[in-house]
């Protein structure tokens, strides 16, 4: 039953730091990125590329974070310079087509074959949690990081000046240019920040799940159910969201089956737009329209 | 009924067309025709209304697995079967749409991705019913007891498709397609409209849904078999591509979109595990270089060929349609009113009670109190921030009222127990203009003037697209109505032509003659002379008096300014509003003569004057 627990929190964790991805390019930006699972993807590859040619562990996690980096910078760039005069509609249906150009660009390349990988740090190794039961050391790799990752980018947001500045683009970027914010350097970062943590992701995710093409892609519905469960503005809300979707995911496959689990989420957010709009933790009321 | 007719010989030729080819291109030929169904659907969501869905290949599935089902568990026969799954369809997009028009625009992107993945769960481990995961097999199609070769589908299937382009590119043209546009350009001013948002949003998006799930049973016959992985992601993503790459918000680009993309593979086959990556890169190209779309590139070249063809084009279609107005006949509306002009002469046409304003912690209008006298034209002056616009905009309901209330003619209209939605203000007889005028850039100055009839009009979805004598008769009586009031403010520009193109202050004439079309009662106007010369402000406060002398009904007339000067000479009643607060109401002598404001806002005016200037000019500069 323990295990079960732990493991429910652990793939919520992976949904979290997907919504805390999500929305960290929300807030400022105002665009949702559907591509976001195939980020997550290139960072599974990525440290599964590295894996095999055997280099040092901090040099694996250095090489998904900097990817996270590159493919964020690319982000801005079509988002705000190649679609830049555009609507916002218009730039949710651009990443969807950067997402169907990943994706395929990785099958064709890689073909569909899922790639077993070692966890990082722990590797193959289990942890045994009483009554018999273990569960993959990873497990609690993927839910520490996920925690302090969030924990310390919210800290930063509060406690920094820089941080500050993110916010402040946020709450509105006219208001943030005329106080002297760059507001596209704080842009810049929200993309560049919020594609490593989908890099991030995708290594935590890998050693459960193996590599393969759409491990991202299948699982980004899950990471907005969470960030619209946590009102889809504050971070910490979006890992909460994520964690409290793993556990009744879990749950509800016991109950359901596994296969349900799709549906399930779907009725979490349909129930949540109903009774809940602004999130669990959602303060301000939404925009009417 | 000359839509249906026309709908009918369009569907007819192409079927006829499809029935000259082969069996393999007939096939090929009908898949296209589905794939443009369903585009139009989607195209009319995302181009025309601003919204997007990502389930359009669940609807699509829900009417392929939907006919099949009522036909193998029932007795009902296809010729009913079908209307019952595209109106079961319809009810689908209705409840779906409900949990999340509310909210703002990316919600429904979610809420339809969660649809198509719940969606795909139901028919891959919904049981037997969906062929345990394997798909169904369809029947084969009988009407009144004869069966269908499936030569005959792809027949149907191009002849539905052909109709149902004319009927959509109808619907369009029609007062839906008007407000959908408006919507999309701009919420605010099409609640103020008239519009009712929400509504709209979710007839739009009930309509695509439906469009899609009759596409889904065409298909199911097409390919006689349906299954789970027709109708997933790729699929709505192909959707999306075909409308983009079409041109969005353009029936020519639905047609163009499938039509293209899919017989272009026909052609490489040996391409084919590339297709998917063409799909994205052309998404994204042409997002980014042709906007437009292929529709788009068409409209250029025919503009550059043959300037002027597709207005007269157009000219003579909306004849052929009855709705271009005709010589001789007296435009009349009926109007559709709530609420009346009291019978009291003394009873003011608009007044606040102690209206207190808040955003967050910052209190905007502060137990604002003051009258405006019917048939007045009143002024509402004070410094920057004083809360003039907010005062206007709580009136609206685009603000909330944390006390007090709004009296519009005697009847509570804001911060009593009943509240009347922004939409329905313009039936209470309320119009108004924006500091930056917001009109529609893709419609003709005259359809913007149209748009502003809307909750003068009655036609609907189906009275719309089909246009019987009651619409094109309204319509013909809106066209004339915005003419006049367009000539009504001076506007001379020609008003055919898109108001993309057009200057600030013909601008502020087009949105003045969207709020005078409706012959409202109040009208608000927030800061109209900006922007605008000197003479051109005098000339359009001139016009509003001619106008309060032709009207019927009393016109009052609450206008938000800042050329103080002005005011003074054009207004009965002048308030003045410092830090929120009404200081006095009263006659402009009266109003000059008062110590507050002499101190407060017109010391301001005389540092303003001279400080003003030059802000002005750092904001023309920082704006080109």
């Amino acid at each position: 039953m323990v295990a079960i627990n732990v493991g429910g929190l652990a793939i919520g964790a992976i949904y979290g730091l997907m919504a805390v991805g999500v929305v960290l390019v929300f807030r400022t930006t105002a665009r949702v990125n559907f591509a976001h699972g195939e980020v997550l993807t290139f960072g599974g590859y990525a440290y599964w590329l590295a894996t095999k040619n055997g280099t040092s562990q901090a040099l694996e996690l250095a090489l998904v974070l900097a990817l996270g980096i590159v493919i964020g910078v690319g982000f801005f760039v079509i988002t705000h310079y190649l679609l830049g005069r555009s609507d916002e509609l218009t730039v949710v249906i651009g990443t969807l087509g950067v997402s169907v150009v990943m994706l395929n660009a990785v099958q064709l390349h890689y073909t569909d074959l899922g790639h077993r990988v070692p966890g990082w740090l722990t590797g193959y190794s289990t942890v045994p949690i009483g009554g018999g039961e273990v569960v993959p050391s990873n497990t609690f790799v993927i839910l520490g990081v996920g925690i302090v990752s969030t924990l310390a980018l919210h800290a930063w947001f509060q406690l920094t000046r820089r941080g500050q500045a993110v916010r402040a683009v946020a709450e509105s970027r006219e208001d943030a240019a005329l106080s002297g914010i760059p507001v596209r350097r704080v842009l810049l970062f929200s993309w560049v920040a919020g594609c490593a943590f989908a890099t991030l992701s995708g290594l935590l995710l890998a050693p459960a799940v193996d590599v393969y093409p759409s491990m991202g892609g299948d699982i980004l519905f899950k990471g907005f159910v969470a960030a619209a469960l946590g009102g889809f503005e504050s971070i910490i809300g979006a890992m909460v969201g994520g964690l409290l979707l793993g556990l009744i995911e879990v749950h509800s496959n016991q109950l359901f089956g596994a296969e349900m689990k799709d549906l399930i989420s779907f009725l979490i957010l349909l129930a949540v737009l109903l009774v809940r709009p602004q999130g669990l933790f959602g303060r301000t009321q939404l925009r009417r329209v | 009924m000359r839509v249906f007719a026309a709908a009918l010989g369009f569907g007819t030729i192409v079927a006829l067309g499809d029935a000259e080819l082969g069996a393999y291109h007939q096939f090929v030929i009908a898949r296209i025709a589905l794939l443009i169904l369903v585009t139009l659907g989607l195209n009319v969501l995302i181009g025309v209304t601003g919204l997007l869905s990502l389930a359009s290949a669940a609807f699509m599935g829900v009417g392929a697995f939907g006919v099949i089902i009522v036909l193998q568990k029932t007795s009902i026969p296809l010729i009913l079967a079908v209307p019952i799954v595209v109106l079961g369809t319809w009810c689908v997009g209705w409840a779906l749409g409900t949990t999340s028009l509310r909210l703002s625009g990316f919600y429904l992107a979610l809420v339809t991705l969660g649809f198509l993945v719940a969606f795909q769960t139901v028919v891959q481990h919904g049981g037997a019913t969906f062929g345990s995961g394997y798909g169904l097999l369809a029947p084969i199609p009988t009407i009144f007891g004869h069966s269908l070769s499936i030569e005959w589908v792809c027949i149907l299937s191009t002849f539905f498709a052909g109709f149902c382009t004319v009927l959509v590119w109808s619907l369009v043209n029609s007062r839906l397609g008007r407000a959908w546009r408006t919507m999309k350009a701009n919420p605010v001013a099409a609640e103020l409209a008239g519009m009712n948002i929400t509504r709209l949003k979710t007839s739009a998006f009930a309509f695509s849904a439906a469009i899609a799930g009759f596409a889904g049973t065409g298909y199911a016959f097409l390919q006689q078999a349906v299954s789970p992985q027709a109708f997933d992601i790729n699929e709505t993503i192909d959707h999306l591509v075909y409308a983009v790459v079409g041109g969005l918000g353009s029936t020519l680009g639905s047609v163009l979109g499938p039509l293209v993309l899919e017989e272009l593979p026909e052609y490489m086959r040996s391409l084919q595990q590339y297709r998917q990556l063409f799909f994205g890169l052309a998404l994204i190209l042409i997002l980014v270089l042709a906007p437009r779309g292929l529709a788009g590139l068409v409209h250029d070249a025919i503009d550059r060929v043959a300037p002027g063809l597709s207005r007269r084009t157009q000219a003579t279609v909306s004849r052929l349609l009855g709705t271009a107005p005709r010589a001789g006949e007296q435009p009349a509306l009926k109007a559709r009113r709530r609420g009346a002009a009291a019978t009291d002469p003394e009873t003011p046409a608009l007044e606040y009670r102690d209206v207190t304003v808040r955003y967050g912690g910052l209190t905007a209008v502060r137990e604002l109190s003051f009258a405006v006298r019917r048939g007045q034209i009143h002024g509402l002056i004070g410094p920057n921030g004083a809360g003039k616009t907010t005062a206007i905009n709580a009136l609206c309901g685009l603000v909330s009222v944390a006390s007090g209330e709004i009296v519009q003619d005697g009847e509570v209209i804001r911060g009593g127990r009943r509240s009347v939605a922004s939409w329905r203000l313009a039936q209470h007889g309320v119009a108004r203009t924006f500091q930056t005028p917001l009109v529609v850039p893709e419609l003709s100055a005259l359809e913007n003037v149209v748009a502003g009839l809307h909750s003068q009009l009655r036609s609907g979805l189906i009275t719309g697209t089909l246009k019987p004598r009651f619409v094109r008769r309204e319509e013909r009586a809106a066209r004339s109505l915005a003419a006049q009031a367009l000539e009504r403010v001076g506007f001379d520009s020609d008003s055919a032509a898109p108001v993309g193109s057009l200057g600030f202050g013909e601008l502020r004439q087009l949105e003045i003659a969207r709020a005078i079309v409706t012959r409202p009662r109040l009208l608000l106007l927030d800061e109209p002379t900006s922007g605008l010369e000197l003479e051109a402000a005098v000339a359009m406060l001139e016009q509003l008096r001619s106008l309060q002398a032709e009207l019927e009904e009393a016109l009052t007339v609450l206008i938000v300014e800042h050329n103080v000067p002005l005011l003074f000479s054009h207004c009965e009643t002048v308030t003045a509003m410092i830090d929120g607060h009404a200081v006095i109401t009263g006659t402009p002598d009266e109003v000059r003569a008062e110590p507050e404001v002499r101190s407060s806002y017109l010391g301001d005016q005389l540092i303003a004057e001279g400080v003003g200037r030059k802000a002005g000019e750092e904001m023309h500069a920082y704006a080109e």
